[in-house]
């Protein structure tokens, strides 16, 4: 019953683990194919990525962990048998001794017509007869103590091959497990640094964007009119809001999160707000809200300047996403540490 | 499980008046003091008138001790026997257990192989894009890198599924070889038991030839009953020990 238990843990241990493998392989098996196209909304796709990358090297840890202390278990599951010389005496000479003294006593009265001799004679023959017994039953136990001594050899050695393959077996799984631990650490950071990667390739589409603390550029209603975006208006302006289901984001953690955006006369402006999950300790403030005003760029991308509530300076990036109700949003503020600074997300249209 | 639970009864077994290296002792004494009163049995007797009531006390005196160590080294035997039974129990625990997971080990090598190519295919992916953006020139690396740890891993269970094969082999081979050592046992049992019985015949001869000699000096002591000697005992298998 324990036994079957056992088998059923372990079982269902080695699924979970394969339904994690699966799910991790399928995610998104086109994310570096994508790496050099998909701009900042790879932030998005790697962290989900690797999400899932992270439950499967623990379920693969846990598996190999589990494995390898039950194997352990198994090399000290049989014990030795430990079987000391047998230390019975050698009585061949006793007993060859014993049957000519007796041999030699049936001998000298052989002869001898006495009644009471012959009944002599009778008993030391049958002593004869017993100690012979006694002689040939010494060869017989002096074989069967050489079978096991012989057997249990052979046992014992098959015994200490079995135990040492289990102690390779369990040191090659645990070794794995330290492995796949440090692999685990490794993929979360190969798809950070892909995230950041893919982010420095938006860079460049900000270069004419002033620095935080710069005061945005004025472009003059004219000049602004020859810029059109590649893409609709409608991609940018409008209401949006962070969706409950299917949210992806880059960092900080959205809850909450609309935006509006307006245009006039080839220029944008609107407002931001929104609520993010602070880490574990943190008791800054959860809001971010500020107001954005610019002129609409003939990128794709759109890059506007910032004012926050409490008056700080910042850039924002407004990115179509993948879909036409989707946009994703990147900005960053000088506002004080311990608030929001920095967010990636994905917006549905309202 | 099983395995488990019979090597946990080979240890418990192992302490206490019922372990092995006490019975052993034990046996080890016994036939110390028998081999002792048997090899000056016939020179102590030849001083003794044949009617003298030492003669039947001394045979009986050997004949006890004689007992006394066929029941010593029945015991130790028996427990031998227990442990031993426990033993390929144990074994035949484990052998069905790595049967079980035989193909495990070449699943988990196959998994590992499949994780390989598909760090593989994602290296070759990411080089792809990395002639556009040199960025990825970073997270490439770490995916080869990733790609190399997968390569260790591979080998690893690979090694694993190898090493499985062996285990059942030399599992398989161990319970042949303890079963043929509890054959052994089994003689060996028979052949103290057989021991014990051989000795009996003999001292009783012994008995019987001092009565004849008796008799032939004094007939009427010679038909005195002999003192009863206590029929020698039964020597039976330890029940097998259930606690420490």
């Amino acid at each position: 019953m324990r036994r079957a238990l056992a088998v059923l843990l372990l079982a269902s241990a080695a699924l979970a683990q394969q339904e994690a493998r699966q799910n991790w392989r399928k995610t998104d098996p086109n994310l570096e194919r994508d790496a050099a196209t998909a701009g900042a909304t790879l932030g998005a796709r790697a962290d989900k990525a690797a999400a899932e990358a992270a439950k499967y090297f623990a379920a693969q840890k846990a598996s190999l962990d589990s494995l390898a202390k039950e194997t352990a278990q198994k090399a000290s599951a049989v014990p030795p048998l430990n079987l000391r010389p047998e230390t019975s005496p050698n009585l061949d000479a006793y007993l060859a001794g014993q049957t000519t003294v007796l041999s030699s006593s049936i001998d000298t009265i052989a002869r001898d017509p006495d009644r009471g001799i012959q009944q002599l004679r009778q008993a030391l023959e049958r002593e004869r007869a017993a100690v012979a017994a006694l002689s040939a039953g010494s060869k017989e136990a002096q074989t069967a103590r050489e079978a096991v001594a012989q057997t249990a050899s052979s046992a014992e050695q098959a015994r200490l091959r079995a135990v040492e393959l289990y102690r390779k077996l369990a040191t090659s799984l645990q070794q794995s497990a330290q492995l796949t631990e440090q692999s685990g650490t490794a993929w979360a950071g190969y798809y950070r640094s892909l995230s950041d990667a893919a982010r420095s390739v938006a860079v460049p589409v900000t270069s004419s964007v002033p620095e935080p603390n710069s005061p945005p550029a004025v472009i003059p209603p004219a000049a602004a009119a020859r810029n059109v975006p590649p893409v609709p208006l409608s991609r940018y302006v409008g209401a949006w809001t962070y969706p409950t289901v299917g949210a992806h984001f880059h960092g900080a953690q959205p809850l909450s999160a609309d935006l509006e955006v307006h245009d006039e006369n080839g220029r944008a402006s609107g407002t931001l707000s929104a609520r993010f999950k602070l880490p574990p300790g943190n008791t800054g403030d959860p809001v971010v809200q500020f107001t954005f005003e610019g002129a609409l760029q003939s990128s794709r991308d759109q890059t506007f300047a910032v004012t926050t509530s409490g008056g700080a300076k910042g850039i924002l990036e407004l990115i179509p996403g993948p879909a036409f109700n989707l946009l994703e949003v990147n900005f960053s503020t000088d506002e004080k540490p311990g608030t929001i600074r920095q967010a990636n997300f994905l917006l549905v249209k309202k | 499980m099983a395995c488990f639970a019979a090597a946990a009864t080979l240890r418990a077994q192992d302490t206490g008046a019922n372990s092995l290296p006490a019975l052993q002792d034990a046996a080890a004494k016994r036939t110390a003091e028998w081999n002792t009163l048997n090899t000056s049995l016939e020179p102590r007797l030849v001083h003794f008138l044949p009617c003298d009531a030492r003669v039947r006390t001394s045979v009986d005196e050997v004949a006890k001790a004689a007992d006394s160590r066929a029941v010593a080294l029945t015991s130790y035997w028996n427990m031998v026997s227990i442990q031993s039974k426990a033993q390929v129990d144990a074994i035949r625990g484990l052998l069905a257990r790595e049967e079980e997971r035989g193909e495990e080990w070449s699943k988990d090598k196959t998994e590992a192989e499949e994780e390989l190519a598909a760090t593989g295919a994602q290296a070759a992916a990411l080089k792809a894009s990395m002639q556009q953006v040199p960025a990825l020139a970073g997270p490439q690396k770490s995916l080869e890198s990733l790609a190399g740890t997968d390569q260790l891993l591979a080998a690893q269970a690979q090694e694993r599924a190898t090493d499985g094969g062996l285990l059942l082999a030399d599992l398989r081979e161990l319970l042949k070889s303890t079963q043929a050592r509890q054959s052994a046992l089994d003689e060996q049992l028979k052949s103290v038991s057989a021991e014990g019985q051989r000795w009996s015949a003999y001292y009783a001869a012994r008995q019987a030839r001092a009565q004849v000699e008796c008799f032939i000096i004094n007939p009427a002591a010679a038909a005195a009953p002999p003192a009863a000697r206590p029929a020698p005992p039964v020597v039976r298998p330890l029940p097998p020990v259930t606690k420490p």
